[in-house]
């Protein structure tokens, strides 16, 4: 009996939720969306961070990061790595190097490929083999014309040689990829170039040219298996960042000690060095000397010779002119003797002549004779011939002189013609001696000129040596005067020697890796406000299903009743009515919501900043199902609860009865009879069917509201964001970059860069100021912000607009005391004319009169004058900051490259841009818009839910109405016009109170979502209200047209019908 | 004058899967302008069938329904609607107020869909309810419910009053003066008159008598000395 009457029971009950799906669906669809937001948003915190953790494990993402001002040792290493707390440490290289990059130079943070730690994930390609390959960042490829194959020209972004980093100045890409050092785009700030790293190349170590680690990379033992952002991570990390605290003293003492007694050690070695050199040195000089110094006695000695030579020749003419004089001489005495002879024969002539006469004579007389005789008889003849032979005689007679003073003669002429050949051949001989001689002399005297000019050429060549060796001596002496220094300057260094200083970096430093964390607390923050609204949104919906279900049984009820079934059998099966719609709604809600939410919002942050991110870890978590189940459960079984109530109080007889209609009540609207005279009777009553029943109003009116407001939202929170930049960068902050100096900086060299910013034509306004990192504090809060002092006020509008948030009124900087920015103020809980502490890092703490709170949305600042700050530290600020404006029109480009030309100065550390902070945050905004459909999707589903319940309870409770409508002669749309005015009437009222809603709920999430460094904007714009209003109307006249077919439907036979 | 409604051979088919179920068989009957007709039948005769067609809230399958010359079987939704809209008043069993409106905007809201409505408030006081007029129906007695009903069919100035078992819901008495109401529109307006019931008692006040059997008309009677309701009780 039991079993069957149990049987009865179920089969009305599954026949009930047949007949009623709509109901049912309409229950559980709303569950499902309030368990699924619910679930989803929920489980997206632990989702996303576990997402990140696993990256963060499997790239074996380094917890701890310690950079050295002296570099970091192998021993430095091991004593890291002895740590109990640290499970390895490993050691790398890095370097920030410039690269050409189109017409810009970029900055390329070059680091080594590590074995253990930071694992690169390869996306094409593969890791460096050798000291020449390198991987490349994926994120600077892809901006880039970089190919797997190219090769990079590298140069040094400092004073120093690029050889002093890296082995080689060229890199052949051999590979792609990402490193968990990046969780996003952003690349960090580097001291070189433009100030922001664009990207990444990986190298072997070997490549590197350093003999010490730039920084060691540690794991924390058992931080593996703790999850990232929790609070176990935090203390296992803290432990770790203490014990490395503690040999950090002893370490760099021992680094400074190291160093020092190595530059001793070279010190000595360069003395040592230095000295051999000079040594060396001088004894060149000697020997070079010594050279000379024979060389120039070689000289003397030649020119001696010369001079000698100059003698000989001088006597040789002397002789040579003796020789001639002689010979002149000679000559002479030969004309005499030639003379002589010639007078001698002369004489000779003289003597022969009278002879050869006489001779002549005779010879004519015995000529005569002899022919005489010839004629003459002998007689004659004889006589002839006695006087021919006498004359014959006398003839041979004088003949005898004649040849005796003839051969005389002739001797002696012989005598004297052989005498004076003699003269004249040795006179020939002596000239010819002498034209020798003479050619001799010649010869030699050529010879002398020559041994002259070369002796004079090496006097030259000596002097210009003695020259060189007096610069090579002088040149020596500096030089060895300047080593001196070098070795003093030196010896003072090491007497100077600073500690080198430890900065220990834990994994924040890994840009917007700390933003990951930050944003998915966020989202956990949002998970009870949203989900709430829906739950609250269920149970109205389930109170006016359940009481017209309940209402629409009451006879059923009563006849039960009458049976004899106790209260609880009844109450159970709408109990169970109820449960089922939400048991099946949450377990749709948990299996989508926890997949679907988690993966939207996690790949809308992978796609827009953490791009890295190579895991959506979407688990389904079955505690925040369950939490979510009990939840829905609750709100539908109360509601379920209380529909009965009433009934089950009543008596049998009386549910048994129809229930009497529901008197039509006069509304307030009526009161005001011009305008209730104007309205038709359909208008009339739409009007007190919405003041009647209350249930429905208040839950469309929830429905809409919320669908709005989480509208509202989702909009609001991009104006919010969106007006950070827009109102920060465009009406706050005016400045479009900011110059860090370093500490050293001169007056020269600021000169020169002001001089530099004065002439630069695209710069409108630059000032100085001093911007250092401070510590804000009331006696209980403490946060870090910035202190910004300003040299000039008179230019300051330029820069800074303080004004408050709402009034928009405008302050001004004076002595009187500080201006705070607002999210500051908020947090340490202070209002103009309060106090605050002030305490800079190794400074005295400072008590500071707030004479405003300025509006500011991104980070906290204290603006203060420099007369403040001088009175209050007793001395002049150091303005380690130039605050550039560059005139309108002015792009972004010509900026950048307006800060490449002022990082050539010396002591410039870096050049940051107000465009770069505008783009992270628009980064946000995309990444917004993806949730933003989630959103949009989501509300138009509750907005779905509602109305389709509201207009099937209108409907199948107003059926007959509808039907007589129908036979009096209305047309379709007549009768849908007359069903739709409520609900528009809802819609409109549902707008308006979303309006109030969801500025409450959007404040509410921004001030939830916010990070404390930054303020969003509090205001939600006309647009979105506008465009939330049109969605939301959307979503309504979506509903209503899809009810047009059901109201179509209605018979007309309905109406001859009797009241159930 | 005469054949003001008229129907020819009408037949209503309810298809229920394989087997055909005449509602009206070949039903034949016609109500002269000015009369009080009474269509009286057992239930599931198919008086209600005849009602539905004659209301233009069904269209028969076959034959002809005649009203004041035009033949409505031919009709579509839209001609169906504008007829039930101008040439119909309907007076229900159950009354069907709309109960957010009072008595008289219950009226006026007939009065707004129709061409040449009468004054609501008029119509109120013929019907005997001047002083209830500001009443929601739930404030009101049954009897006075079906007078709103009757007040909204007749204001709307119908060529046809089709009323359907307008006494069912109410007490003998109230029954009476209901049908006294109608009786004495009838004859005072020259209202063509058609009302419906289970109730052959009611038949002697009729000028016109029409029985349904099985989907068909077994007989008609035209009455030429209708009795006043006053002297009928059943």
């Amino acid at each position: 009996m039991m079993k069957k009457k149990k049987n009865v029971l179920r089969k009305d009950f599954l026949m009930e939720i047949r007949g009623s799906l709509g109901r049912f669906l309409s229950i559980m669809c709303i569950v499902a969306l309030g368990t699924s937001l619910f679930v989803g948003l929920t489980a997206t915190e632990p989702d996303m961070i576990s997402s990140g953790d696993t990256y963060a494990d499997e790239s074996r993402l380094m917890d701890i990061k310690v950079v050295s001002t002296y570099g970091l040792t192998e021993d430095d290493l091991a004593s890291i790595e002895r740590l109990p707390s640290i499970e390895a440490a490993e050691g790398s290289y890095s370097v920030d190097v410039l690269s050409r990059v189109g017409e810009n130079m970029e900055v390329l943070h070059v680091m080594s490929d590590l074995e253990e730690m930071n694992q690169v994930a390869v996306t094409e390609g593969r890791l460096p083999k050798n000291e020449n390959e390198c991987l490349i960042d994926e994120v600077f490829l892809a901006a880039t014309d970089y190919k797997i194959g190219d090769v990079v020209k590298l140069h040094s972004g400092t004073d120093a040689e690029l050889s002093d980093s890296l082995k080689t100045d060229e890199f052949k890409i051999v590979g792609t990829g990402n490193s968990p050092l990046y969780f996003g785009e952003a690349r960090g700030s580097s001291t070189i170039g433009k100030g922001t790293v664009a990207g990444f190349l990986v190298v072997q170590p070997e490549a590197f040219a350093m003999d010490v680690y730039t920084e060691v990379f540690a794991a924390v033992k058992n931080a593996e298996d703790a999850v990232a952002y929790t609070q176990e991570y935090e203390i296992l990390l803290e432990d770790a960042l203490e014990h490395l605290q503690l040999i950090q003293d002893v370490r760099c003492e021992i680094r400074r000690d190291n160093l020092a007694e190595e530059a001793m050690l070279q010190i000595n070695d360069a003395r040592n060095e230095l000295n051999e050199k000079k040594k060396e040195a001088e004894e060149l000089l000697q020997e070079n000397e010594d050279k000379l110094d024979a060389a120039s006695l070689e000289l003397e000695m030649g020119k001696l010779q010369i001079d000698m030579g100059k003698i000989g020749i001088e006597s040789g003419k002397a002789q040579i002119e003796s020789g001639k004089a002689q010979i002149e001489a000679g000559k002479a005495e030969l004309e005499t003797g030639k003379e002589e002879l010639a007078k001698y024969k002369e004489i000779y002539q003289q003597v022969m002549n009278p002879l050869k006469e006489e001779k002549a004579h005779m010879e004519s007389e015995l000529a005569e004779l002899e022919n005489s005789l010839s004629e003459l008889m002998p007689e004659q003849q004889e006589n002839v011939q006695a006087s021919i032979t006498a004359l014959k005689d006398a003839i041979g007679e004088l003949e005898g002189e004649i040849t005796k003073v003839t051969s005389e003669f002739e001797a002696e002429m012989s005598a004297g013609e052989q005498q004076i050949l003699d003269a004249e051949k040795l006179l020939k001989e002596k000239e010819a001696e002498l034209a020798a001689a003479e050619k001799e002399i010649k010869a030699s005297e050529h010879q002398l000129k020559t041994s002259e000019s070369q002796i004079s050429a090496g006097r030259h060549e000596i002097e210009d040596g003695r020259a060189d060796l007096n610069d090579a001596r002088q040149e020596m002496e500096e030089q060895i005067a300047e080593g001196e220094a070098e070795i003093a300057d030196a010896e003072k260094e090491i007497a100077d020697l600073e500690l080198p200083v430890w900065y220990i970096f834990d994994r924040s430093s890994i840009p917007e890796y700390e933003s990951f964390g930050d944003n998915a607390a966020r989202i956990g923050a949002l998970s009870i406000v949203f989900p709430g609204m829906f739950f609250l949104v269920a149970a109205l919906i389930s109170l006016t299903t359940m009481t017209r279900m309940v209402e629409e049984q009451r006879v059923q009820i009563g006849t039960l009743k009458a049976l004899g079934f106790s209260d609880f059998a009844i109450v159970k099966k709408y109990l169970y009515y109820a449960l089922a719609a939400t048991l099946s709604g949450s377990l749709a809600g948990v299996l989508i919501g926890e997949k679907l939410f988690p993966y939207v919002i996690i790949l809308a942050y992978k796609i827009t900043v953490y791009k890295h991110l190579p895991y959506i870890l979407i688990p389904y978590r079955w505690g925040y199902a369950i939490i979510a189940t009990l939840i829905a459960a609750a709100c539908t079984g109360g509601a379920t609860i209380l529909s009965c109530y009433k009934e089950l109080l009543s008596q049998a007889a009386i549910l048994m009865r129809p229930e009497p209609p529901k008197v039509g009540k006069r509304t307030l609207i009526e009161r005001i009879p011009f305008v209730w005279k104007h309205l038709n009777f359909t208008w009339k009553s739409s009007l007190r069917n919405l003041f009647r029943y209350k249930k429905r109003f208040f839950m469309t009116l929830f429905g809409i509201g919320s669908c709005m407001g989480l509208l509202m939202v989702g909009f609001g929170l991009r104006d919010s964001i969106t007006c950070i930049a827009d109102y920060q960068y465009g009406e706050l902050q005016l400045y479009g970059s900011s110059v860090y100096l370093s500490d050293d900086m001169e007056k020269e060299q600021r000169d020169e860069i002001e001089s530099f910013l004065d002439n630069h034509k695209k710069i409108s306004h630059y000032t100085n100021a001093h911007m250092s990192n401070l510590s804000l504090a009331n006696d209980e809060e403490e946060i870090d912000g910035y202190l910004m002092v300003l040299e000039d006020l008179t230019e300051i509008d330029e820069f800074f607009i303080y004004r408050d948030r709402r009034t928009k009124a405008r302050y001004t900087l004076n002595d009187d005391g500080v201006i705070l920015t607002e999210k500051a103020a908020k947090l340490l809980g202070v209002k103009a004319g309060d106090q605050i502490i002030i305490s800079e890092e190794g400074r005295n703490e400072q008590k500071v009169r707030v004479a405003a709170v300025s509006e500011n949305y991104a980070g906290h600042f204290l603006y203060m004058t420099s007369s403040y700050y001088k009175e209050l530290y007793e001395e002049e600020a150091f303005y380690n900051n130039i605050l550039i404006k560059v005139k309108d029109g002015v792009t972004d480009d010509e900026l950048g490259r307006i800060g490449e030309e002022i990082l050539e100065f010396e002591d410039i550390l870096n050049v940051q841009y107000t465009k770069d902070q505008s783009a992270q945050l628009n980064g946000m905004i995309v990444a917004l818009d993806k949730i933003m459909i989630l959103l949009i999707i989501v509300a138009g589903m509750l907005s779905f839910v509602v109305l389709y319940n509201l207009n099937n309870i209108n409907i199948t409770e107003r059926r007959r109405e509808l039907a007589t409508l129908k036979v009096l002669g209305f047309y379709n749309k007549e009768v849908a016009k007359y069903v739709y005015r409520e609900n528009v009437l809802l819609t409109f009222l549902g707008v308006l109170v979303g309006c109030v809603a969801g500025r409450l709920l959007h404040y509410f999430t921004i001030i939830t979502v916010e990070v404390d460094v930054a303020m969003f904007g509090r205001e939600v714009s006309l647009f979105s209200y506008g465009i939330c209003a049109l969605f939301t109307i959307g979503f309504s006249v979506l509903v209503n047209g899809m009810m047009y077919f059901k109201l179509k439907k209605i018979d007309m036979v309905e109406s001859l019908k009797s009241v159930e | 004058m005469d054949k003001y409604v008229e129907l020819r051979d009408v037949r209503k088919i309810y298809k229920m899967g394989e087997v055909e179920i005449a509602a009206a068989n070949g039903i034949n009957f016609h109500v002269n302008k000015g009369e009080f007709a009474v269509i009286v039948g057992a239930s599931g005769a198919g008086k209600t069938t005849v009602l539905n067609i004659l209301g233009g809230m069904d269209t028969a399958t076959s034959g002809k329904v005649l009203v004041d010359g035009e033949n409505i079987a031919k009709f579509n939704n839209r001609n169906l609607t504008a007829y039930r809209r101008d040439d119909i008043g309907f007076v229900f069993q159950f009354y069907n107020l709309i109960p957010n409106l009072t008595a008289l905007e219950n009226v006026e809201l007939a009065l707004q869909i129709c061409k040449e409505p009468l004054d609501a408030a008029a119509v109120l006081e013929e019907v005997g309810l001047g002083d209830r007029k500001d009443n929601f129906p739930a404030q009101l007695s049954g009897g006075e419910q079906q007078r709103v009903s009757i007040a909204r069919a007749l204001a709307k100035n119908p060529k046809l009053l089709l009323c359907d078992e307008p006494t069912g819901a109410l007490d003998y008495n109230t029954g009476k003066a209901i049908l006294k109401l109608l009786q004495d529109t009838c004859r005072k307006q020259g209202m063509t008159v058609i009302l419906i019931t289970h109730n052959s008692a009611i038949a002697p006040m009729a000028d016109r008598v029409i029985h349904i059997k099985s989907g068909k008309v077994s007989k008609m009677i035209e009455n030429e000395n209708p009795v006043p309701v006053e002297t009928i009780e059943w």
